[in-house]
């Protein structure tokens, strides 16, 4: 029995909740159009507020019944149009229906709740309506009826009179149980009431008489026939009164003279049953009687002819012989009652949209459903691929075959559908907040919801409600201005929130649009510098969607002061972890002044995703697509050039910037089962091979040119084509790569729950079925990234180590030549500052001696010789030869220095590369030396060709523009540190003191500080280039600084833009004469 | 009590029928990275993912121990030739009786043993369960409901709540117990 009743009150609870939700839109609606609220509306309010309290009564839950009834009392005067809807009104029946709401979902202990405060709003509000109604009757008439009992006298409605005072003799008559009615002398005939009996058989209204004695002392009896007339007009009509009333609805005079008390008679016609009448107008049972329609009158209705009958004459006498139902009975009848009056709600509803029939499934049992159909599916896919070869020799099972696939497909997608719901469930309980909170903060919204059909996976619409909520708050509190505000920015008082859903892509979109202030990314990008979230250079970098991005980080909040709707920092981050973890995406646009837009990309559904699949190791996993954003193979041979290693972490440099790297199967532990290479190796030990490959004296080798294909013995070619994939991951904004060995297969899989014993791995977030019926784990990348030690929070201070990879990754290679002098040097010369070189056969060129000058003759032409080493005073250790004496050939530099015939000779060419250079200027120091460098092991010299020039005595006086720059501080900006000492050196022959900066931010910081008198530059340069930084020097406090930009690739193109960032002009790197030419240009000017 | 009993190397083992569900041949399984060790992997069985427990690992069997206990088999290719014995789950223990769920089937998961070769249904009957003795090899105590004498072979009837870590304790503190058993 126990069990039933809480069965039953479970099922009070979910009815009441359904109506609940369908009250507040109502009350809403009722709110915002006042008097011109549908009226069908306000019947479905009152309908509502009264299934309520018929159901709480059942179960003797009388707060609720009454805060209820007194909320239902103030709808019937409403609806009765006796009682305007003001806000006033509204106000108090939506505070009502918070307390009813509270009261429901508690409902065992929903009797211990206060709701006295609200009971007396609303009766407040009933009170001044009743004081207006009009004035007693001025003349009592008596009668000769014996006065009868007091009307409802223990009731705390307001209709009936509560006040009502009878006197003693009657109330003793009262308590006596077996009370005799007044006898009506002239009963009602129905079919003196042809249209009303029409009217009441269209509307399937039912007839009662109901005898209600009214008292000549208290309120005046017309009051109270007039209350009374308003309480039948709430649910049907009074069809007619006995006695006649006067013609303006007073009483006659005479009927209350000399008697206390007089009966009156109405016919009503309502929707109600004699039992819910009897709750609504607290009379006694048996002063209702339900009057039955004829059968001829019915049949007659029915046949649409007029209302004319001979049939016998329905004729009702009171009292009539009906039992009165036992007092006992009251508690238990209202369950029928509701049903009934369920019943006719759902018949006559038409302001809503029609009732399906439905029934309620639990969600275990649906899952289950789901899982056998996702079951059936794997299984039809083995039937046809099982029968592939049967088919063709059986028509029969061809056909029986496709239908069990076909079939089969509907039952999966239906089902599936079955967990659908829409949006609504989430979007119906917004305009309430809404309203509430423009109240709150003195504001006007207008909030339109859209698309609230637009279905989405139960658990997706569960875990909606919070991010969208705390999304609605943030749109009120922050983005629409206060309607003054509005009215000077020229915008309508009213601010507009627009939410929509819709489909697009496969997945469901829903917009949080607003016309509101906008979001100033300025002041999110000084706000967060302020914070510390970002530094000012990454701010100066952002985009606008970027920093708009910076919405969701944590502990960030826009409002200026913290207010209780929001402001404290937390929840935009809340949002965006939600959405993720429901595998959606959050995307921000705004404009200022105009309004913003966010939009929540949500899938269809949980169960369902689209997922790649990857093999790490032997076994393969699921990695969901949302938050994969690109995929990056990576072969094998290039391994060392794309990675290196910042503090023993690999990185990958994608397109200018690093990707911390993470590889599934070591971080998962699955290592030793690894499917690796023919050489059993996985990438990370070959790409630790390939960097000693490249620098066999181990140690910090600095990055390399990709090691030529050495093809070891035992090799194929096919190994070389081996890749390992990084899947390029973000997860809360912060971007990491996911190494795994192969890429199978892009499909869509069924989530199924993990085990509970695989709970403590973390890496994984459901396992699924594959095609072939084998499971596979579903990668969770919060999980990996926790797993594999990523920190992102500190990636602001990893970003200064990784820069100097991204630096080295950067860094111009150099074109070179090496050459090796006579006495066994290697020298490299960079291409660009070489003219040609010819390999000249001794015997065919003439070499002179005039004045300690060397000259050779080739080719009809004479060519000042140059050996290197000589000017250089450095000797090798090879023996020292004359050329023309040894050997066949040897070979001439002709470097392109204009206006000079100069050669340089050495013996041979060792071989031109293109490298790094990693200059050394401390190894050998010799005048006409930039410097040294390590290239394949072998030591090489730079020598600086127009020093040597100068020391050979060769360079003519005034070939070079000679200034004196003589205490002249120059700033020389340059990544390539070959680059950065040539031109450094060359500005510190010209007599500047230089100072040397790796790339635009450095030097701009030095810039701040430190006056300059020039600034030469290169263009192309990590974290800031050259472009960039010009266009920044003009707010340093060297605003007047010109600047020269270098470049190895000159064009017309580049030189304009160089000028246009405000530069003097742009030359060739390692053109010494140009720049100082250019430098020549400026000191005139 | 009819029993379902199994072999494990040599050791005769049975489990209250009751709690079994299917039996199946040994095939393909998806290891879970970072799960005990004792967890073999996981199954579809009809589009139930099952979570295999590799009895041997359970009772934490040494090399040597598994080359003693496992007798003539020759040690890793047993495994192809081994059984799944696919248990009920809690829910399922239920619809037979509310009580044996409770004290018997705790687990909630759909999970399953790992064993060598299928033997006969036993009747027991409770009476002649007796308590593990001292000396028993292989399995430790908690894992062991009781013994019972079956014509000339002693039958082990296992405790599987505990082999399943559902009975309350951690599985961590099971391993410890079963380690320091040895």
């Amino acid at each position: 029995m126990a069990e039933e009743d809480e069965e039953l009150l479970a099922m009070f609870v979910q009815e009441s909740t359904e109506h609940l939700e369908n009250i507040e839109p109502n009350l809403l609606i009722l709110e915002e159009r006042g008097a011109d609220t549908d009226p069908e509306i306000i019947n479905s309010l009152f309908r509502g507020v009264h299934s309520i309290k018929g159901s709480a009564g059942f179960f003797g839950l009388t707060a609720i019944s009454k805060l209820s009834h007194t909320m239902e009392n103030l709808l019937g005067k409403v609806r009765e149009k006796a009682i305007e809807p003001t806000s006033a009104v509204s106000d108090s029946l939506l505070s009502g229906l918070d307390k009813l709401k509270n009261m429901v979902q508690d409902v065992v202990n929903s009797e211990a709740v206060d709701a006295s405060a609200e009971v007396a709003a609303i009766q407040a509000i009933l009170e001044q309506s009743g004081h207006a109604a009009p004035a007693a009757a001025k003349a009592p008439v008596p009668t000769a009826q014996e006065p009868p009992p007091p009307p409802a006298a223990a009731s705390e409605v307001a209709a009936p009179a509560p006040t009502a005072k009878p006197a003693a003799k009657p109330r003793g008559k009262a308590a006596a149980a077996a009370k005799a009615l007044p006898v009506l002398q002239d009963p009602f005939v129905l079919e003196k009431y042809p249209d009303a009996v029409a009217d009441a058989l269209r509307e399937e209204h039912h007839f009662f008489v109901v005898c209600l004695e009214i008292t000549k002392t208290g309120e005046g009896g017309d009051q109270q026939i007039n209350r009374f007339g308003q309480l039948v007009e709430s649910v049907g009509k009074v069809v007619d009164i006995r006695p006649a009333m006067n013609a303006d609805g007073t009483l006659p005079a005479a009927l209350l003279q000399n008697v206390d008390s007089v009966p009156v008679w109405f016919l009503i016609a309502s929707l109600l049953t004699a039992d819910l009448l009897q709750d609504l107008v607290q009379l006694p049972p048996q002063a209702i009687q339900p009057l039955e329609i004829p059968e001829g009158m019915r049949k007659k209705s029915e046949s649409q002819l007029p209302a004319v009958t001979s049939q016998p004459m329905a004729v009702v006498a009171l009292p009539a012989a009906t039992p009165p139902p036992t007092p006992s009975s009251r508690l238990l009848k209202p369950q029928p009652q509701a049903a009934a009056g369920k019943t006719d709600e759902k018949a006559k509803s038409t302001g809503q949209p029609a009732v399906e029939e439905t029934l309620r499934v639990s969600v275990a049992l649906l899952d289950e459903l789901i899982n056998m159909a996702g079951e059936l599916v794997l299984t039809r896919n083995q039937l046809i691929r099982a029968t592939a070869g049967f088919v063709a020799q059986s028509s029969h099972l061809a056909s029986l075959v496709q239908s069990i696939d076909s079939v089969t497909s509907r039952i999966h997608g239906k089902v599936m559908q079955a967990r659908m719901q829409p949006v609504n469930v989430v979007f119906n309980k917004f305009p309430r907040i809404v309203r509430d909170l423009a109240i709150k903060l003195g504001k006007k919204i207008d909030l339109e919801v859209r698309g609230g059909d637009v279905e989405l996976d139960k658990s997706v619409i569960e875990h909606l409600s919070d991010p969208l909520t705390h999304m609605i708050r943030n749109v009120a509190d922050h983005a629409i201005e206060i309607p003054k505000d509005r009215l000077a920015a020229g915008k309508p008082e009213t601010g507009r929130v627009e939410l929509a859903a819709y489909h697009e892509n496969g997945m469901v979109n829903i917009a949080l649009i607003d016309d509101g202030a906008g979001i100033d990314s300025e002041r999110i990008k000084s706000k967060a510098i302020e914070k510390g979230l970002i530094t000012e250079a990454r701010g100066s970098e952002m985009s606008e969607e970027e920093l708009l991005d910076l919405i969701f980080a944590p502990g960030f909040s826009m409002a200026k002061k913290v207010s209780d709707v929001s402001g404290r920092g937390v929840g935009m981050d809340v949002v965006r972890t939600n959405i993720e973890r429901l595998r959606g995406t959050v995307h921000i646009s705004s404009k200022v002044g105009k309004g913003t837009r966010i939009i929540l990309k949500l899938p269809l559904t949980l169960a369902i995703i689209p997922a790649m699949i990857v093999a790490a190791g032997k076994l393969r996993f699921a990695i969901p697509e949302i938050g994969l954003i690109e995929i990056v193979r990576v072969a094998e041979s290039d391994l060392a050039r794309q990675i290196q290693m910042v503090c023993d972490a690999p990185v990958l440099s994608l397109r200018h910037s690093l990707l911390p790297l993470v590889d599934l199967a070591s971080t998962l532990g699955i290592e030793a089962q690894a499917n690796c290479g023919s050489d059993g190796l996985r990438w990370m030990d070959r790409w630790l091979q390939q960097q000693q490959a490249d620098h066999p004296d181990g140690g910090e080798a600095p990055p390399t040119p990709p090691p030529q294909r050495r093809r070891r013995p035992g090799q194929s070619i096919s190994h070389y084509s081996q890749a390992i994939y990084v899947m390029v991951i973000s997860v809360s904004g912060n971007k990491f790569g996911l190494v795994v060995d192969d890429v199978l297969d892009s499909e869509e899989i069924v989530v199924k729950p993990l085990p509970s014993y695989a709970k403590d791995t973390t890496c994984f977030s459901a396992v699924t079925i594959l095609g072939d019926g084998s499971v596979a784990s579903i990668i969770d990348y919060s999980g990996i990234v926790d797993k594999a030690r990523i920190n992102f929070s500190s990636l602001e201070a990893a970003t200064a180590d990784l820069e100097d990879v991204i630096r080295a990754s950067l860094r111009e290679k150099q074109n070179i030549i090496l050459l090796e002098t006579h006495s066994g040097l290697v020298m490299g010369i960079v291409n660009n500052m070489v003219s040609r070189v010819e390999i000249i056969q001794k015997n065919k060129c003439r070499m002179e001696t005039v004045n300690h000058q060397s000259y050779m003759h080739y080719n009809h032409v004479t060519f000042h010789s140059i050996h290197p080493d000589h000017i250089l005073n450095l000797e090798g250790d090879g023996f020292v030869s004359e050329p023309g004496e040894d050997g066949e050939t040897f070979c001439m530099v002709v470097p392109a220095v204009s206006g000079l015939q100069v050669g340089l000779v050495f013996s041979r060419i060792v071989d031109t590369m293109e490298a790094y250079i990693d200059l050394d200027t401390h190894v050998i120091q010799a005048d006409g030396l930039f410097g040294t460098a390590r290239i394949d092991g072998r030591l090489v010299l730079f020598p600086d060709l127009n020093r040597l020039f100068q020391l050979a005595g060769i360079l003519p006086a005034g070939s070079e523009p000679e200034f004196d720059y003589g205490g002249l501080k120059a700033l020389v900006v340059d990544d390539t540190p070959f680059l950065r000492i040539v031109t450094a050196t060359y500005l510190s022959q010209a007599g500047m003191l230089v100072d040397q900066a790796e790339d635009g931010m450095e030097a701009l910081k030095r810039l701040k500080t430190v006056p300059y008198d020039l600034v030469v530059t290169d263009v192309n340069m990590p974290v800031m280039d050259g472009l960039e930084l010009a266009k920044e020097i003009p707010g340093t406090r060297n605003a007047e600084t010109p600047i020269v930009a270098t470049t190895s690739f000159i064009s017309t193109d580049l030189v304009g833009r160089c000028v246009r960032a405000g530069m003097v002009g742009c030359v060739p790197s390692t053109d010494k004469f140009r720049l100082l030419s250019m430098l020549a240009t400026l000191k005139r000017v | 009590m009819l029993v379902s009993t199994f072999h494990l190397g040599t050791i005769y083992i049975g489990v209250d029928i009751l709690l079994v569900r299917e039996i199946n041949r040994s095939m393909e399984y998806t290891p879970i990275p970072g799960a005990p060790n004792y967890i073999r992997g996981m199954l579809n069985i009809r589009g139930r993912i099952i979570t295999l427990f590799d009895l041997k690992k359970r009772f934490s069997w040494s090399q040597e121990e598994r080359k003693r206990l496992e007798g003539t088999a020759k040690g890793e290719s047993v495994e192809r030739k081994q059984y799944n014995v696919i248990m009920k789950t809690h829910h399922e223990v239920m619809r037979i009786s509310r009580r044996l769920a409770d004290t018997q089937c705790t687990w909630e998961d759909p999970v399953g043993l790992v064993v060598d070769r299928l033997g006969d249904v036993r009747n027991v009957s409770d009476d002649h369960i007796l308590p593990p003795p001292a000396n028993l090899k292989g399995i430790s105590a908690p894992f062991i409901r009781g013994v019972v004498r079956v014509e000339k072979e002693l039958l082990v009837i296992l405790n599987v709540a505990k082999i399943f870590g559902t009975d309350g304790t951690s599985a961590e503190a099971t391993t410890d117990v079963a380690l320091r058993a040895h």
